[in-house]
Parts: C-alpha cells; sequence; structure tokens
C-alpha cells in the first residue's frame, strides 16, 4: 500500500471498471465520510497535510474550508477536476486518468460532500482521447452503481485546447464557453466562481488523495512521505535517460533517486547537463542540487519549486537554447494575450532564441533576455503563466551563459538537433 | 474623504475609487491604458504600475497595478519609485514592439493617448530588431475607420463595445500576440453607439471615418461648447470647425446627462451643416410693412432666442407652436404635469435608478442616449450587487463574473421589437392591459423612473406616466420629446398650429417645414431657415439663418434643462442668427444676445436663473476671452490668402465671452465654456479625468 | 444547416450546462465531428443554434488551438513540438514527414488527405517523441517507424 494511487493501475493498459474498482475497495471511502459532517471531512484533509498536485503546491483543506458553507451559501456549488494537462514534460494526470478513472471520481465524491457541492466537471484536455472515453464510461458506471446522480451530477469536459485553460480562473471562462484569458483574483473561486458560484478547483493527483486519506487516516498518509509534505507524489523522468516514465514515490524523494534510481541514469553516450523539476515552467536545476528532497517545502526552502514533479533532463549533446527556445515559444504561443509583458514580452524572447539559434544571436540580445527573465517574474503580470515562462529563462541564462556566446562566436547553433523554425 | 499617500504627498480621494483614478484626477502623470472611468478596471495592460509602501518605514515597496489598488485611508504608494518607473518604460516599450512609425499619417497624431503614455514614460528608442506583426483591416461601414497594425490590445474597445454598449458584433479574436479586434466579416457596425470606440479607443485604431474624409489636426480645429440638435435630451457636444466646414463634432462630458458618450446620431449626424442647399442669406433686410395679420410659427428645433424674437414680432396672440397639433396636446398635458410634479429624471437619474418604467417610447430610436443610460444602469445595479460581495466598483472583470446576469430592472411597454427588449424584465403592451403587474415592482422601488414620450402620439400613455407616479411619489419623470427645444418652445406658450382657414395670412415660419396640409392653407409665407425645405420653396420670402454650428443660443432639454451652445463657426461670410433677423424685421434694438435676453427674462421670468447663470458676453477670465482655437493653430496669417493677401482680422463675436483666435483664455473654466479637453501631457480625450466634473445648466419648472 | 443529428448532440451537450451558450465551445465540437473543420457557414448555424453573434462565436473559437476555421485533410498529423520531444529528436520527425507527405508544417496535401501541424506537450513525454493522427496516439517514434505510421494510419 505504499502506492494508493497508482498501485493498482493495470500494466497491460487497460483500465479498472466498475466491478474490478469495487473488487479492490473502491467507493468505501463514502461510506467513511457517509458518517461524518462535511466540515470535518475538511478538517481531516487539512489536517492531513495533502498540497495540491496542480503545481502551486496550495494545502487542499484550506482551499476547500474557504468555500462558503451554510444555508447563507450560494448555490448550486461546483467542484471542478483540472484535468488539462498541458505543461509541457508532463505526462503525470494522463496515467491516472487512463489507469484508475473511478478513483478520480470517488475522490470527487469526498471533496463534492465536504463542500456540499451539487454538480462537477471533470475537464479534460481534448488531445486526451483515450482518457476522455474513459472517463466517460467510468462516470456511466458510476451513475448505475448510484453513486453519481443521487446529490451529486458529473460531467467530463473536454478542453478546446489551450495551455492556459490550465490556470484555474481561465478555465473557469473556457468552462462558460467564453475566451479563456484568466479573472481577477481576488474574488477567488471558492467564493465566486464559475457562473457566479462557488467553486472549488483541484488537480486530478490531488482529487485521488481523498479516498485513500479517507480509507486510512491521516497518519497513515503522512507516513507514506520521506519529505516535509505528506503522503505520496508521482514523478516523472523525460529525456535522455535509460528508464524514461512516472512513478508514484514517497513525498520527498530526491531528484538524484530519480534520475539515478528510477530513470536508469543518462543514456549511454550523454551526460547529465541541468534539468527541469516539475515541468517547463521551473528553474533549471544543475548537478548541485540533485539531492534535494523533490517536496514543496523543502524546494521552496532554497528558493526554487517542484511544480508538477514530472523533470525534463536536458544531455550534453542537446542545445540548452534550442531547448529555451521551445520552452519559450511554448509559452509565447500559449500566452492568451490579455497583459501586455506576457504577450508582447514573450513573442520578443522567443524572437531572440530564435534569432541565436540561426547563428544571428547579438550580445545585445542577451541583456535583453535578461531584462525579460527578471520583467516576466512574479508581480509583473496578470497570471502566474508568464512568471512560469521566466523560471527556465532566468535560470537557463545564468547557467548556459558561455553557450549563449557560443552561439554568438561560432555565428551558429553548435549542436546538431536545434530548432529555429 | 480617504486620504493616500503618493510619493510622500497626501491627497484626498473619493471613497472607494482605486489608486489610479485617484491620481489622475489630481492631476498627476501616471501613464495607464485598460483602465477608463466608464469601463473601470481590468488590469491587461500593466501600465498603471506603482509602488506600495506597506507603512512609513517601509522604503522597499511592492510593486501594484494602481488601477487595480483600493485608494484606502492612509495607504502609501509612489509612482516615482525607480522599480514602477521603469518598469512602466518597459510596458511601453512593449507596446511599441509592434506599433507602426505612423504618426505622422495617422488621424490620432496628437490627440492620442499613446502618443502621450510614451512621451510621459520617456521610451524613445526602438530596441526590439524584429520584424512587426501586421494584420488586415476591416471595412467597418462609413463611420468608422479600422488600422488594427496600431492596436495595443488594450481590451477597451470590446470592453465598451460589448460590455458597456451591449453591441454584439466586434470581439476579440485569437490569442497570444495576434489578438485581434473586430468583426466576423466585413460590414457596418450595428452599435447606435459605435462612435465613441473612436474616443475610447487610446490609439489610432478606430477612428472617425467621416472626420477622416476632411482631416484636419485636432489643434488646428476650432472648438466651442455646443448642444446636440438631434434629439430633446440635450447631449454635450463639441464640435470642430475648420476653413467654414465643420470636421466633426467629440462628446463633451456632461455628469448629469451623456457622461462620456455619445449615439451616432449625435456624433455623425451634424454632417448637414456643411450641405450646399442653404438658404441664401438677404443683407440687409428692412423692417416688415405689416398689412393685415401676421402669425409666426415657431420651432422646436430653434434656439429659445429665436423663438422669443418671433413672438415679439408677431404678438403673443399670434405666436403658434412648431409642433403638430397632436404633438402640442401631447406636450402641454406633459407640461402639466410638470407644473405640478417638477421632478424630472436626467439621464443621471435614470443610470442610478433601481427600476425604470418605459410607456411606449423605443429609446434606442427616439433618445439613444436613454437606452444606453439603461444599459449604464443594470451594469451599476451589478456594481451593487457585487458591492455587497465584497468587490469594489471599479473592479469591472469581478464585478462581470460576479454577477453574470444582468438584475433586471427595467418595464417596457410597446407593441413591436426594440433593442432594449432582452434586458426588460416584464414586457406588455401599449393598451397596459397588464400594467397592474408592475405595481409591486413600481412601489417597492426608492428610486424608480418613469419614462414616457411623444413619440407614438398617445395621450393614454402619457396619462399612464402621472398615474404611475401618483403610485409612487418617489419616482422620477422623464419625458421624450419631439425635438432639441421642444421642451423651451412650449415654455413660451405658443398656440396650437390652428388649421388656418383665412388665405390672406402671412405667417413667418421659423427653422420649421411644415406640412403640406399647412403650407397650402398659408399664401404669404416668409421662411426663415438654414437648408431649404418645401416651406422655403413655397415662401415669398426665404431668408438664410446660420445652423447651430455658426450661431448662439440656448435650448431646453427634455428634463427642462437650459443649457447655451456657442457658436464654432468662423465663416467669412457669416450666417446670421434668426433673432438677428427677426430682430430687423421687428426694428427692435438688441445689438447682442445679453440686450435680447435681459428683455426676455423681464417678459418670461421663469428664464430669469438660467440667464443669470449663463456666462454672458461680458463674462472675463483674467480679464480675457476664452479661446476657441488653440494656441498650436496653424495657418492663421495664410488660411485664407486664396482670398486674400492681407491676414484677415479675426471675427468678432458679440454674443459670447469665447473669441475666434488663438489668443485668450486657455485654462481651466466653468464646465459649460470648455470644449476641448487638454492639459500639459495629455493632448488626448484623456485629459478629461484631471478636469473638474461639475454640472452646468439650469432646470427649469414650466 | 445544421443536421438533425448535429442539433441533437448538441442539444445534449447544452444539457450539461446552467446556461445555453455556455455549450457553444461543445456545439462547435460536435459539428467539426462531423465536418471535419468549422466554415463560416457553419459557424453562422452554431452561432444562431446556442444564441450568440456570429462575431462573438468566432471571437471565442479563434482562441482555442483544437477548433480549425480551414479546412484540413482526412487525417490531421499534429507532432508534439514541446521541450522533451524536442530533446529526444523532434526536429527529425518532423523532417521526415516533411519529406514524406511533401508539405510543410501548417499546410495539407494536394489531396486533402493530410494535413500536418504542431501541437504543444501531448503529455506522454516518457515515449517522446510523439504526434496524433486524428484522435490515435503515436510514440517512441523514430525515423524509421513514422513513416510507416502515416502509411498505415
Ligand atoms: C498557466 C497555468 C497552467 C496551469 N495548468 C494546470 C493544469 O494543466 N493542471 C492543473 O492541475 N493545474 C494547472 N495549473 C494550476 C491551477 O491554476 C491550479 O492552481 C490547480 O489546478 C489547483 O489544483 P490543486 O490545488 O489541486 O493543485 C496551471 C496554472 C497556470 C498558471
Ligand atoms: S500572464 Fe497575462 S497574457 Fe500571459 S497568460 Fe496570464 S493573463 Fe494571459
Ligand atoms: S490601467 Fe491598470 S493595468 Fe491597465
Amino acid at each position: 500500500m505504499n502506492k494508493p494511487l497508482t498501485g493498482h493501475i493495470r500494466t497491460d493498459g487497460e483500465a479498472i471498471w466498475i466491478d474490478d474498482y469495487l473488487k479492490l475497495g473502491g467507493y468505501q471511502s463514502l461510506s467513511v465520510i457517509s458518517k461524518m459532517l462535511p466540515q470535518d471531512v475538511t478538517k481531516l484533509i487539512n489536517d492531513s497535510g495533502l498540497m495540491g498536485r496542480g503545481g502551486a503546491g496550495v494545502s487542499t483543506g484550506f482551499k476547500m474550508a474557504a468555500v462558503p458553507m451554510g444555508e447563507k451559501a450560494a448555490t448550486p456549488k461546483y467542484l471542478i477536476c483540472n484535468a488539462d494537462e498541458m505543461e509541457p514534460g508532463t505526462f503525470k494526470d494522463r496515467w491516472l486518468l487512463e489507469g484508475n478513472p473511478h478513483q478520480l471520481i470517488e475522490g470527487m465524491l469526498v471533496s463534492a460532500y465536504a463542500i456540499e457541492a451539487s454538480v462537477a466537471y471533470i475537464f479534460v484536455r481534448g488531445e486526451y482521447k483515450l482518457a476522455i472515453k474513459r472517463l466517460e464510461q467510468a462516470v456511466k458506471e458510476a451513475y448505475s452503481k448510484g453513486f453519481l446522480g443521487q446529490s451529486l451530477d458529473m460531467h467530463v469536459h473536454p478542453s478546446a485546447g489551450r495551455y492556459i485553460c490550465g490556470e484555474e480562473t481561465a478555465l473557469m471562462n473556457a468552462l462558460e464557453g467564453k475566451r479563456a484569458t484568466p479573472r481577477s483574483k481576488p474574488p477567488f473561486p471558492p467564493a465566486i466562481g464559475v457562473w457566479g458560484k462557488p467553486t472549488l478547483i483541484n488537480n486530478v493527483e490531488t482529487l485521488c488523495n481523498l479516498p485513500h486519506i479517507l480509507n486510512h487516516g491521516i497518519d497513515w498518509y503522512k507516513a507514506l512521505s520521506k519529505g516535509v509534505n505528506a503522503g505520496t507524489k508521482i514523478y516523472g523522468v523525460s529525456g535522455h535517460v535509460k528508464k524514461p516514465g512516472a512513478w508514484e514515490l514517497p513525498m520527498g524523494t530526491t531528484a538524484r533517486e530519480l534520475l539515478e534510481v528510477h530513470a536508469g541514469g543518462m543514456k549511454d553516450g550523454y551526460e547529465f547537463k541541468a534539468l527541469l523539476p516539475g515541468g517547463a515552467s521551473t528553474d533549471f536545476w544543475l548537478e548541485d542540487k540533485l539531492d534535494t528532497p523533490m517536496d514543496f517545502a523543502s524546494t521552496a526552502k532554497i528558493g526554487t519549486r517542484m511544480g508538477t514533479g514530472t523533470m525534463i533532463v536536458l544531455d550534453d549533446k542537446t542545445c540548452p537554447i534550442g531547448m529555451l527556445l521551445s520552452l519559450e515559444k511554448f509559452f509565447k504561443q500559449e500566452s492568451c494575450g490579455w497583459c501586455t509583458p506576457c504577450r508582447d514580452g514573450l513573442s520578443w524572447v522567443a524572437e531572440i532564441l530564435s534569432a541565436f539559434e540561426r547563428g544571428d544571436g547579438r550580445e545585445a540580445d542577451i541583456a535583453q533576455l535578461e531584462r525579460h527573465a527578471r520583467l516576466l517574474g512574479p508581480g509583473s503580470t496578470f497570471c502566474a503563466l508568464a512568471p512560469g515562462a521566466a523560471s527556465p529563462l532566468a535560470t537557463g541564462l545564468k547557467y548556459f551563459k558561455d553557450e549563449f556566446l557560443r552561439h554568438i562566436q561560432e555565428k551558429s547553433c553548435p549542436y546538431a538537433n536545434h530548432l529555429h523554425r | 474623504m480617504p486620504t493616500i499617500f503618493i510619493d510622500n504627498k497626501p491627497y484626498n480621494v473619493q471613497p472607494g475609487q482605486n489608486v489610479l483614478h485617484a491620481a489622475v484626477s489630481h492631476g498627476l502623470n501616471l501613464p495607464y491604458f485598460c483602465w477608463h472611468p466608464a469601463l473601470g478596471s481590468a488590469g491587461a495592460c500593466r501600465q498603471c504600475a506603482v509602488q506600495h509602501f506597506k507603512d512609513e518605514s517601509d522604503t522597499q515597496g511592492r510593486m501594484v497595478m494602481s488601477c487595480m489598488t483600493a485608494a484606502t485611508e492612509g495607504s502609501r504608494f509612489s509612482i516615482n519609485h525607480p522599480t514602477a518607473k521603469s518598469f512602466r518604460a518597459d510596458i511601453i516599450e512593449w507596446m511599441m514592439t509592434n506599433h507602426p512609425h505612423d504618426c505622422p499619417v495617422c488621424d490620432e497624431g496628437g490627440e492620442c493617448h499613446l502618443q502621450d503614455m510614451t512621451v510621459m514614460t520617456g521610451h524613445n528608442k526602438r530596441r526590439y530588431r524584429f520584424k512587426k506583426r501586421t494584420f488586415e483591416n476591416q471595412d467597418l461601414g462609413p463611420h468608422i475607420n479600422h488600422e488594427m497594425n496600431r492596436c495595443i490590445t488594450c481590451y477597451r474597445c470590446v470592453r465598451y463595445y460589448r460590455d458597456v454598449a451591449g453591441g454584439e458584433d466586434l470581439h476579440a479574436f485569437s490569442a497570444s500576440n495576434k489578438v485581434y479586434f473586430g468583426r466576423f466579416e466585413d460590414g457596418p457596425l450595428d452599435s447606435e453607439f459605435s462612435g465613441n470606440l473612436v474616443e475610447v479607443c487610446p490609439t489610432g485604431v478606430f477612428t472617425d471615418k467621416t472626420f477622416r474624409a476632411y482631416y484636419s489636426r485636432k489643434w488646428d480645429l476650432q472648438t466651442a461648447p455646443s448642444i446636440c440638435q438631434n434629439c430633446s435630451l440635450g447631449c454635450n457636444i463639441s464640435p470642430g470647425e475648420r476653413l467654414g466646414t465643420l470636421r466633426r463634432v467629440q462628446n463633451r462630458f456632461h455628469p448629469e446627462i451623456n457622461g462620456y458618450f455619445l449615439c451616432d446620431k449625435g456624433r455623425f449626424g451634424h454632417r448637414f451643416v456643411n450641405e450646399k442647399n442653404q438658404v441664401k442669406v438677404v443683407h440687409p433686410i428692412g423692417p416688415l410693412i405689416k398689412e393685415g395679420l401676421m402669425i409666426g410659427i415657431g420651432s422646436p428645433r430653434a434656439s429659445l432666442e429665436a423663438n422669443y424674437a418671433l413672438r415679439k414680432l408677431v404678438g403673443a396672440d399670434n405666436f403658434y407652436d412648431g409642433h403638430t397639433e397632436l404633438e402640442h396636446r401631447l406636450l402641454s398635458k406633459i407640461m402639466e404635469i410638470l407644473s405640478q410634479h417638477p421632478e424630472t429624471a436626467s439621464l443621471e437619474d435614470v443610470r442610478n435608478a433601481d427600476a425604470v418604467f418605459i410607456l411606449g417610447e423605443d429609446l434606442t430610436q427616439t433618445a439613444p442616449m436613454l437606452a444606453l443610460s439603461i444599459r449604464q444602469n443594470l451594469y451599476k445595479r451589478a456594481q451593487d450587487g457585487a458591492g455587497t460581495q465584497g468587490i469594489p466598483d471599479w473592479n469591472d472583470l469581478a464585478i462581470r463574473n460576479a454577477q453574470p446576469e444582468l438584475p433586471k430592472v427595467v418595464y417596457l411597454a410597446h407593441d413591436i421589437p426594440t433593442k432594449l427588449d432582452p434586458l426588460v424584465t416584464h414586457k406588455i403592451s401599449t393598451d397596459l392591459e397588464s400594467i397592474q403587474d408592475w405595481i409591486p415592482a413600481l412601489k417597492a422601488a426608492k428610486n424608480p423612473v418613469i419614462i414616457a414620450g411623444t413619440s407614438l402620439g398617445s395621450e393614454p400613455l402619457i396619462r399612464m406616466s402621472i398615474e404611475l407616479r401618483k403610485m409612487a411619489p418617489q419616482a422620477k419623470l422623464c419625458y421624450v420629446l419631439p425635438a432639441a427645444n421642444s421642451f423651451g418652445l412650449m415654455l413660451l406658450k405658443p398656440k396650437s398650429t390652428p388649421l388656418l382657414t383665412h388665405r390672406g395670412e402671412t405667417a413667418i415660419v421659423l427653422e420649421n417645414n411644415l406640412p403640406l396640409s399647412t403650407l397650402s392653407h398659408l399664401h404669404n409665407i416668409i421662411a426663415i431657415d438654414f437648408l431649404e425645405s418645401e416651406t422655403t420653396k413655397n415662401a415669398t420670402l426665404a431668408l438664410g439663418c446660420g445652423s447651430f454650428a455658426e450661431t448662439t443660443g440656448s435650448m431646453v432639454n427634455n428634463e427642462g434643462r437650459a443649457q447655451r451652445y456657442y457658436s464654432v463657426f468662423e465663416r467669412r461670410e457669416q450666417r446670421p442668427e434668426s433673432w438677428r433677423i427677426l430682430r430687423d424685421l421687428g426694428d427692435f434694438s438688441w445689438q447682442n444676445i445679453d440686450e435680447l435676453c435681459a428683455e426676455f427674462a423681464q417678459e418670461f421670468p421663469i428664464f430669469e436663473p438660467f440667464l443669470k447663470q449663463v456666462h454672458n458676453t461680458q463674462f472675463r477670465i483674467d480679464g480675457q476671452k476664452i479661446a476657441r482655437q488653440s494656441p498650436e493653430f496653424s495657418g492663421r496669417t495664410s488660411m485664407y490668402t486664396n482670398i486674400s493677401l492681407h491676414e484677415q482680422a479675426p471675427l468678432q463675436d458679440p454674443d459670447s465671452p469665447l473669441a475666434y483666435s488663438m489668443e485668450g483664455y486657455h485654462g481651466d473654466m466653468p464646465p459649460d465654456l470648455a470644449s476641448s479637453y487638454w492639459r500639459p501631457g495629455w493632448n488626448s480625450v484623456s485629459a478629461f479625468n484631471s478636469l473638474s466634473h461639475a454640472t452646468s445648466g439650469v432646470k427649469l419648472k414650466p | 444547416m445544421l443536421s438533425a443529428e448535429e442539433k441533437s448532440e448538441i442539444d445534449h451537450e447544452i444539457t450539461k450546462f446552467p446556461v445555453r451558450r455556455s455549450a457553444c465551445l461543445e456545439a462547435l465540437a460536435v459539428v467539426q465531428r462531423h465536418r471535419g473543420w468549422v466554415s463560416d457557414d457553419t459557424l453562422k448555424a452554431v452561432a444562431d443554434y446556442v444564441g450568440m453573434s456570429a462575431t462573438e462565436l468566432d471571437g471565442i473559437a479563434t482562441f482555442y488551438n483544437l477548433i480549425y476555421r480551414k479546412p484540413v485533410g482526412k487525417k490531421v498529423v499534429r507532432i508534439c513540438d514541446s521541450v522533451s520531444c524536442f530533446i529526444m529528436g523532434y526536429d527529425k520527425i518532423r523532417s521526415k514527414i516533411e519529406q514524406e507527405l511533401g508539405i510543410q508544417l501548417g499546410q495539407t496535401t494536394p489531396d486533402q488527405e493530410f494535413t500536418l501541424l504542431p501541437t504543444p506537450c501531448l503529455g506522454t513525454c516518457d515515449h517522446a517523441p510523439a504526434l496524433m493522427i486524428n484522435d490515435s496516439l503515436h510514440r517512441d517514434l523514430n525515423e524509421d517507424n513514422v513513416a510507416q505510421i502515416l502509411r498505415h494510419e
């Protein structure tokens, strides 16, 4: 039971359907909560120390407690599962959605009970065709078994595609059938959310934790971790490593263990240069940070972030500037276009990086990039997309300065694989 | 009034304001784009960044967007802090990465908010070395020009057009740095309020196409305060003239009437001033030799002064109404009602009402700004609702998310579909059978407004307005009248236009095109008008007068508010005011408008308070007349060299404290004399934020 | 303009929302499933059906990546150009596909069989490089298997 979220997921690629799920003890947490008051469920989750797995690491219980309760609260209240996984390098939610859709539904039932939500949406990436199919099937099964349809209605909503839809307030606009630009915060979604009603939004992995916490208690849950924050975490590694993949491991597993043990180390002929610890919007880490436990608190302590916990490894054969260009082009394209720094700043950044890859980089450009890395950071923009884009840029500039200079001197990209179109 | 500190200086601010609004109201140079006083804050452009300090000892501070920050008692900010200052320069630099360098050929140049803000932040060197992104433009019809490459993506256009004006055919398209503002396909903009885009857009994306056809820079326009002539609401406008043609009309802020906006009729409906078929001016006119009965037919589109002069000439007994008989009957009823219940509603009252009851007016057609005021009203109700959820009035984005459905406070009786229908809670037919259903809401309302009018020619509707008023004494009444000066004309107590039977009568018809049925009874017509009409063609004598744009006079709007408009025109051959023509016909002695008004006030004491308040010809500021031309006005010494090589002396204006000159007073002035907004560094309409927004005009009671 | 089948599918989507117009994106997805892409006329019909102006719906539609406002081929090949795929050889895969199909990114083959588009991260980074052909995902691509995959899809 040290892999509560993924331990049962089949290795043949098939999902766990309702009968098997029930046999494995599925939906048992519903009888646990049926003996509890909603507020007590919230308190339990709060005490469990569960932190949101969507990237920002906000206490789940804290968010649940922010939803207005009692008769005066506006209704209907909405629960939304953020399954928009589109952060480059992130591939953890797909596993949970495709492998064990009922676990998510059960988690959502727990959360909906705690906040007295009557309608739930699973906002899932449009490209996750298999996940969508399986979620729809599982929701149908849950209805037929009476788990859904009594106090909670649930809909699967495929996104029309945009990274910004993962930002929770933009997601609400997308769900309402509007342009998915983020909303002003405050007010926060628990108070005023989708269609003006109280709304709680949580990541897939976050929600999947809930049944297990209810079933086994908070002591058990805390003991799963070897880091500061509680529970397990789905980590992943991609890049030129021997065994790229995703694993559910104790929270606080070090980056080195992930890289060297679980991913099997670098592929032959490739050397480690740096990594992004948790998706595209995190800082580059060099070798010196590899022993950091990958949890929210430990990474924050050294002034960086774990993000989604799915790391991307940069090797010595790959152009770091090409990698930055790929990242920043993504952010530029996916900028919603609402605020100026992100909309116009990121396209400038992408233009410069692309110039470097063409062999047209100039020294003054480095200063421009540095300026942008600073300006796109927290506090300048309307939402967290641009600060996300600034993270790899700022650290990339710091760690790969000589690579930039080499591109200028050689008037071309010295690497074989480059990205300049 | 809370006090906030900006760069360590205390400022008193309006309760509930955001820091940006407070700062620009005090005339501080804090640049911004997406905020607009009528649109609230969006936090999109990030231009208005300031440093926010926790307390006096905090010197670091934290950068915030001033438009998204409440100006609460004792809070401390800095505009000059290097962090915020350099960030603002960065923002402009980003905006300019794609902006074309086309100011010299851009219509907005010289009154461009983007130009001003660029200068204000000190951005003057282009470091972006890549290609600019470009767009294709759309044909948006005859009024609005579209030049998308100039867009800085502040979202003001759609926030105005969709959210304020309720237009559905302008939207933001695409995302990233390709966001495009336009229509689904080429075609004229649907909204009756599209023209405000010209003033709302802070750059040259949306400009006035009618102006473009005969363009002049802002500083070369001669402007004066004026009143829109197109309906009875009396919206304040600022017409601009050059070389004897009217070039454009812009909004002139009036807090109780039009506020920041005009309707398209008001903005684009004044081109008749430049029409060629003007009635010839006759000079000189001798006194009229009166033979037999002479009657005068006044006009609801002529000034009070002209109507009074006519009345004086023909005598009170022979002064007839220029309205139709039916209109006269309805107007008399309205005057009677208002004499007993004199509290009329201004547009601001309509914007603030908690319930609006409309009896038989299709407002978008008959009084468009009243329709816009109702839309604004619903937003204000949403603001109130959001306020109870802790959202400040200026946080537009949050308000619209918190109150996804506009409150339902509009009741309408009409038999045809109207553009307001989607906002109406309850619509009934004009037979008023189910009006009972309205009563509970009416009685429960704290400050309702009841709107009726003359457009359907129905007396029962007007009677119903007073019935409703009796049930709800807290309600204010608002009547939509046939023309700009209908109210004023009625105050002169004209007789209803009779079915004239005596063929021998001489009729002086003032600025009015009579129906053929009336015309055919008249044998001998002296017609005074600006443009040729059936009446002037059938007249024995047609005398050309000046349009509103080249004369000075007073009108009374639908709420009974008397206001003066001033000539903006400097024609080489000046066209006379109708009252001067009538003065000559009657051999009266008035040399200027003051002399006429002195007599007028004696005879009609009701106008006394207005005529006391209006700035008479002797009014001076710092001993100077007020300049109609900007200090930068070009070509004064040479603009008429095609006529004469000698520099012509500026035209003298005997009727106002304004001068047809760049010389004269230019600073702060009373609101009814201010015609263009300007402050150092603020050349666009945005200058209005730092001006006093006092109300003007005097409400009269019949 | 909308077929009975499309209408009934859209009606079903509408039941999922408290507000009719909120279903507009789902409605576009429905017609796109049937027609491959969303033409101007289709867009107008959908706008009408959900109760908004064509301008508003187009403003929304053009915001998103998965609504095609231009015709696409029978098979839309969407190749991931995000970071992990880049590291694992996106540029080679892309060149290979461009060669195979004789078109560039953003283009459609003259026989209307294939359209080649880039896509952000497909969330299968441990099996990079990856692409999607219509609804099916293909992973662990290399220069050898990609031609095969194109042929067999
Ligand atoms: C640009 C952007 C994209 C995001 N994308 C996702 C996403 O795909 N999935 C997700 O769960 N959270 C995403 N987030 C974080 C969400 O805004 C939100 O914090 C999260 O869904 C909350 O769930 P949690 O409390 O369970 O972590 C994104 C945030 C930003 C700023
Ligand atoms: S940072 Fe600004 S432009 Fe970028 S996605 Fe967020 S709101 Fe949109
Ligand atoms: S005016 Fe404040 S962000 Fe635009």
